[in-house]
């Protein structure tokens, strides 16, 4: 099975990492440069796993994870939260309103494939 | 990763960008005519300069954009007015970020003078505790039991006898005990023995409840950290015990554990 993830983050340069990395794997990779467009392409994609980050303008990845998890598709999609190593209460607060786990950033491109081979049913 | 120096350069072209909307938006604040989404915007171009330096471990222009970020924080916060003294010292942060990124382009070693002078003066604008002291003092980690005699990292085989409950939240944020089941064979040689005996009959079945359990007998070269990490985003939304397995080895825990717990299904993976 093909596995298809959606990454959302404001940086180019850490989705064309993600892009780089999942590639590699064989995941299908869709890419959103902030949540509301993460929320668009949505529309049009039923992923295995979203991968978000949080400080994005426009729509923010908590605001994201909620209009996610609002859309009765996507009640249990995984959802895995771009942090750093130190931002515990960041991962808390995004576990509060959905998440279900997180990456450390900067990521490592086995670690990232591991975690989302852990998420996806 | 193949592809690494396309992305350095687009990282480098980014931080063009995010250079520019450093420079545009504190002028903005310095007349007089930025507001809180002025700030915000900076914020996020110095910490996007942060996160792509890390990533190809710049450390100078990380270190420094992750100090110049928290200080920006504070003040997108209402921890820190926005005085033309504070200002200064965003200003001079802004200035100093280009010489970073063009010596981490260059490869040539970064200035050090500014940034030596300026860092403190950021760290000093914090107000906030530091993330890690706020997290203990108002999170406290749901506990997993691990056995204490399990030994650290070794090159041969060893067993793990994991006991794995999930509760409903693990199921309900997205995370799947068979995706986890899975991942952990990765590690080397699984078996499973799954507990139904809580599982209730059909028509008094909530499907939000979860009810089966599993014991899992692992060999593997993997170390009790990476045995974990598999737990890592449901640590709290199970019970979970892990114990070291080599004391019984001669045991077969899909015969003496299930048989225990009352096990009424077994499956073993390979």
């Amino acid at each position: 099975m093909t596995l298809t993830v959606l990454a959302v983050d404001d940086s180019r340069t850490i989705r064309e990492m993600m892009r780089l990395a999942l590639s590699s794997a064989n995941i299908d990779v869709h890419l959103a440069e902030d949540g509301a467009i993460g929320l668009e392409v949505l529309k049009t994609i039923m992923p295995h796993v979203i991968i978000t980050d949080i400080n994005m303008p426009n729509l923010d990845g908590f605001g994201f994870i909620k209009g996610v998890r609002q859309r009765a598709e996507h009640k249990s999609t995984p959802i895995l939260v771009l942090t750093t190593e130190k931002a515990g209460e960041l991962r808390k607060k995004a576990r509060d309103i959905g998440a279900s786990g997180w990456i450390v950033k900067p990521f490592d491109k086995d670690k990232l494939i591991s975690a989302i081979q852990r998420v996806a049913a | 990763m193949d592809g690494m120096d396309d992305i350095r350069e687009t990282f480098f072209d980014e931080c063009e960008e995010l250079l520019e909307s450093v420079n545009a938006g504190l002028k903005a604040l310095e007349r007089g005519e930025g507001d809180g989404e002025t700030l915000r915007t900076v914020h996020r171009a110095v910490h996007s300069m942060k996160g792509g330096a890390a990533a190809f471990d710049f450390d100078r222009l990380s270190d420094f954009a992750y100090a110049f970020e928290k200080a920006l924080k504070e003040a997108c916060e209402d921890r820190l007015s926005l005085d033309s003294e504070s200002l200064d010292v965003f200003w001079r942060a802004g200035e100093a970020l280009r010489p970073l990124v063009d010596a981490a382009r260059s490869g040539q070693p970064a200035p050090t003078e500014d940034i030596d002078a300026l860092t403190p003066a950021l760290k000093a604008m914090r107000v906030a505790p530091p993330e890690e002291e706020a997290l203990s003092k108002n999170f406290t980690p749901a506990k997993i039991d691990i056995d204490p005699s399990i030994a650290l990292g070794t090159d041969e085989p060893r067993g793990f006898l994991i006991y794995f409950k999930p509760y409903p939240d693990l199921y309900d944020l997205g995370n799947e005990a068979s995706s986890i089941i899975a991942a952990l064979a990765e590690l080397g040689e699984l078996r499973v023995a799954c507990d139904a005996d809580a599982l209730p009959g059909l028509d008094d079945i909530d499907p939000s409840n979860a009810y089966l359990s599993w014991t899992i007998r692992l060999k593997t070269r993997a170390s009790t950290e990476e045995v974990m990490d598999m737990f890592e985003f449901v640590e709290g939304e199970c019970a979970l015990q892990i114990s070291d397995w080599r004391e019984r080895d001669d045991v077969d825990p899909t015969d003496q554990d299930c048989a225990a717990a009352g096990t009424t299904v077994a499956d073993v993976v390979e």
